[in-house]
């Protein structure tokens, strides 16, 4: 239908910080972090699964999160992705430089 | 780094990884349908709903693919599978397209070749040729010197040579060194060389002390020649070069230290020159041997000795030092030059003295190099319009084919794929064209420019052949520029009608109608343009050839045998020479088939002939030296041949007025001549000279000739310009030295063995050089003039 307005542009870049941020709690599968997301942010970001799947597949060839294959609870065939101890630092920095990003601009927007 | 490795097994298990894509996505939309179904969706509804959120899942497939592997080169990889099963399924216009782009680049990297090998290339083996200067001399009209053996030039200011006395070397040499070190060296032409006993020919050179310090060529074997060798109490020690190695010893290493004899004169091997070395004489040179500068004269047995400061023979060049330039020493040699010339001739006015030239040595000798410009200018401008019309050709040919292609290119629109990509599709196809025409074209350049090479030198066996990098990688850029220039126009071209155009062209198929398009069209002009430019330049290049082929010799060259003697290398004496050549004569006169056989002084038809002056008693005889002499010597030169029994009947060569010389011309009887049409206008302006008297030489005391008949004109070396003044003498009035026999015999080439045995039957140690056919030596000579055309 129309525009729904809680639903919000992510900044370029953002969403393998997400996702990496969504692992460091566990180990998830796809749908399950795109469900995270979304619950978390209180229904604001909603991930495409066209966006999604790519970024899993880049993360994982970057080395930052690991899959393997699984039982989900109701007994179906499902692929669990980990992060990686390369993953945990890149979120780390990610972290950190996003912090930095934000309270630049919120300076520009709120001067003192 | 890692994630090089990453990708590179990712892209290995790619198709797996695709499968487990596929089962998790599947799985995501089982999951989103039952989060719908809980919701209260009906499970139809749900299940629609589930598919249509995940999205296009090839899409997402096809992002993922692109994640796991290398998709550039991928993309590349398709483009040229595709292209490869295009060019499979047009096999006819594939076939001509890449024979027409193998003539052309084929014949392009042959010129290229050529001209890399004899313009470009700088002495090979040596160190850092681009600090090597050469010496030249020039001078105005009058003659410095009083015999110069090696290259002079005579123009309308004056004389050039690269051959400078000994002395004046010497004295150069000292007045520049700290700023340059000088060489010389000198070509001593063929040698007979004798290793345990067997004979063969080679080519020689003398050199100095200093040289191979100088330009650093360090000895493949053995040692290098030095100053040491050059003293007059050395023992004679020369050096041979790696090809005669290989050719000789198989480059086994007992050669160093085994003797070798040149012109009867014992040498010691003393090692052998670097791999690649050549010396640095003219382009196509090759010498076998290097001896010290110092046995010159012994192996030459030259009349003059080797430090008579008239007698100029020594070529010099040299290494500048750091810091030193050519203009800085030029002054200093000059300065010596005019000194040592004046105090060898000091009646030469100031004026008259030669001042010294400093040129760039890097690739040796100048002269032959510079001979061979013109025809390699026209090979490369004839070269470059055959390449240009190949790609016109080709690119008309994958224009009409785009068209063709309508309907394909369309539906490949359709599916998504962006204009560029297309084109790219297109341009690799023609790049492929392109590399496969290039690799045949390299292939037969080889051929090519051996063809090609008779017309620019005749030591064609010399010039190493081969296909390096140099000639690869112009190769390369070559095609690329090509598939660039006939690629790219039809390829974006093509890909200009829109979607629907396409389709619809297709559906109406048979009318391509006035939608040629300006591109075909001014491909067609230029093609034609240049095609009759090439017209014109062969049928140019034939009539110079027929031209040649059609004038007159004034002798019969078919069926004639031709071979050289130079018995006085092997020390022999005058007498023995007659006997020899009288023996050669009857020996070959008593062969199956032979019509006649005869001996000249001189090869006819080669770069070979004798000149000097006739005149009348009726003349003053100017000073020798003096600048009259110069103009004298100008209208009165006549070519002189020494000829052997039955030189006329056996050349064809008719007897217009009285007699041929003769058993009746002894060393007793009165010197006699025979001239040709010519010279008896040019003494006595009248063709009625028999019993008359001339002249041959510059002096009172020159001997003098009674004309005894009359030939007719004939060529003596060159084939274009007008036929010479020549006087023919009898061997028997005349001192005995080499000599090339001519013998009429039916199948001439096949003959070469039997005359080879004569000779051996006489004297083994003897080779026998230059054998070639007459026939031969006059295509040749037709086909270096045609070479250099004047447009006539």
């Amino acid at each position: 239908m129309g525009k729904r307005p809680e639903r919000q542009e992510l900044l370029p870049g953002t969403l393998d910080m997400l996702i990496l941020k969504s692992l460091s709690i566990g180990v998830m599968h796809g749908y399950g972090i795109a469900q995270h997301i979304r619950t978390v942010s209180g229904e604001v970001l909603h991930v495409e699964e066209g966006s999604l799947y790519p970024a899993l597949q880049r993360l994982q060839i970057q080395g930052l999160i690991d899959s393997e294959w699984g039982h989900s609870a109701n007994n179906r065939r499902a692929r669990y992705y980990r992060l990686t101890r390369g993953g945990r630092k890149a979120l780390g920095d990610a972290e950190s430089s996003f912090e930095r990003l934000i309270a630049a601009i919120g300076r520009v927007m709120r001067p003192a | 780094m890692h994630s090089i490795f990453r990708h590179i097994r990712a892209w290995l298990r790619r198709g797996r990884l695709d499968e487990e894509l596929r089962e998790e996505l599947a799985q995501h939309v089982e999951w989103k349908t039952d989060s719908l179904i809980a919701d209260g969706v009906p499970e139809r509804e749900a299940r629609r709903r589930a598919a249509v959120t995940v999205g296009n899942l090839t899409r997402l497939r096809e992002d993922s693919r692109r994640i796991w592997g290398f998709p550039r080169l991928e993309t590349i990889a398709q483009d040229v599978r595709y292209g490869l099963r295009q060019m499979r399924r047009a096999p006819g216009f594939t076939a001509i397209a890449i024979l027409s782009l193998a003539i052309g680049i084929g014949a392009s990297a042959a010129v290229f070749s050529l001209a890399d090998r004899m313009l470009f290339r700088k002495l090979p083996g040596v160190a850092d040729p681009d600090a090597l200067v050469l010496l030249e001399w020039a001078s105005g009209p009058v003659f410095p010197f009083s015999s110069l053996n090696g290259n002079g030039r005579q123009n309308a200011e004056g004389l050039s040579s690269t051959s400078f006395a000994l002395v004046s070397f010497r004295e150069m040499q000292a007045a520049v060194k700290g700023s340059a070190d000088l060489f010389g060296f000198a070509d001593l032409y063929d040698v007979n060389i004798a290793i345990d006993g067997r004979a063969e020919m080679a080519n020689a050179n003398a050199v100095s002390g200093s040289y191979f310090d100088v330009l650093g060529v360090a000895p493949e074997s053995g040692r290098a020649l030095g100053e040491a060798d050059n003293l007059p109490e050395a023992a004679p020690a020369a050096m041979i070069s790696d090809a005669f190695w290989q050719r000789r010893f198989a480059r086994s290493p007992d050669a160093v230290g085994r003797g070798i004899v040149i012109n009867g004169i014992p040498f010691t091997i003393a090692g052998v020159t670097r791999r690649g070395f050549r010396g640095t004489g003219q382009v196509a040179d090759a010498p076998d041997v290097f001896v010290p500068l110092s046995q010159q004269a012994r192996i030459t047995r030259a009349e003059e000795k080797d430090d008579d400061p008239t007698y100029w023979w020594v070529l010099v060049m040299g290494r500048l030092r750091p810091g030193a330039s050519a203009q800085r020493i030029q002054g200093a040699l000059d300065l010596s030059l005019k000194r040592t010339v004046a105090a060898s001739k000091p009646a030469l006015a100031a004026k008259d003295l030669p001042r010294a030239v400093v040129l760039p040595g890097a690739r040796g000798q100048h002269e032959n190099r510079d001979t061979m410009r013109d025809p390699l200018r026209t090979m490369a401008i004839v070269v470059s319009i055959v390449l240009l019309v190949t790609c016109a050709n080709v690119a008309n040919l994958l224009l009409a084919r785009g068209r063709a292609r309508g309907r394909e290119l369309s539906v490949r629109a359709a599916i998504g794929a962006p204009r560029r990509r297309i084109v790219r599709q297109l341009f690799t196809e023609g790049a492929l064209l392109a590399a496969a025409g290039a690799g045949l074209g390299v292939i037969s350049a080889k051929w090519i420019s051996a063809a090609l090479l008779p017309a620019l030198t005749e030591q064609s066996d010399t010039v190493a052949a081969g296909t390096d990098w140099r000639l690869l990688t112009f190769a390369t850029l070559l095609a690329g520029g090509c598939a660039i220039l006939f690629a790219l126009a039809p390829a974006i071209r093509s890909t200009q009608a829109t979607l629907t155009s396409g389709l619809q062209d297709a559906a109406r198929r048979g009318t391509p109608g006035p939608r040629r398009g300006r591109l075909a069209g001014t491909l067609v002009v230029l093609q034609i343009a240049l095609s009759m430019v090439l017209v014109v330049t062969a049928a140019l290049l034939a009539r110079s050839l027929r031209n040649l082929d059609r004038a007159p010799i004034g002798f019969d060259p078919r069926d004639v045998l031709t071979f050289r003697l130079d018995p006085s290398l092997n020390g022999y004496s005058e007498d023995r020479t007659r006997a020899l050549f009288d023996g050669v004569l009857a020996g070959l006169r008593g062969s199956a088939g032979v019509e006649g056989a005869t001996f000249t002084s001189h090869t006819l038809l080669a770069n070979n002939s004798s000149i000097g002056v006739a005149a009348t008693d009726a003349e003053p005889v100017p000073e020798p030296g003096s600048e009259e002499a110069a103009t004298f010597m100008k209208h009165h030169a006549v070519w002189r041949q020494v000829t052997g029994p039955g030189f006329f009947a056996t050349l064809r060569l008719p007897i217009v007025r009285g007699r041929a010389l003769d058993e009746r011309d002894t060393a007793a009887s009165q010197r006699v001549a025979v001239i040709n049409a010519i010279l008896a206008k040019q003494l006595f302006q009248t063709d009625d000279v028999i019993g008359r008297r001339f002249r041959l030489g510059l002096r009172r005391t020159s001997p003098l000739y009674e004309i005894v008949g009359v030939a007719a004109n004939a060529r003596y070396t060159a084939i274009r310009e007008d036929m010479p003044p020549t006087a023919y003498l009898a061997a028997a009035q005349q001192p005995a030295g080499r000599a090339t026999f001519e013998v009429r015999v039916a199948n001439a080439a096949a003959f070469a063995a039997t005359a080879r045995d004569v000779v051996r039957r006489l004297d083994d140690q003897l080779p026998l050089v230059g054998v070639r056919t007459m026939e031969d030596r006059w295509r040749d000579r037709c086909a270096r003039n045609a070479s250099s055309p004047s447009w006539r």
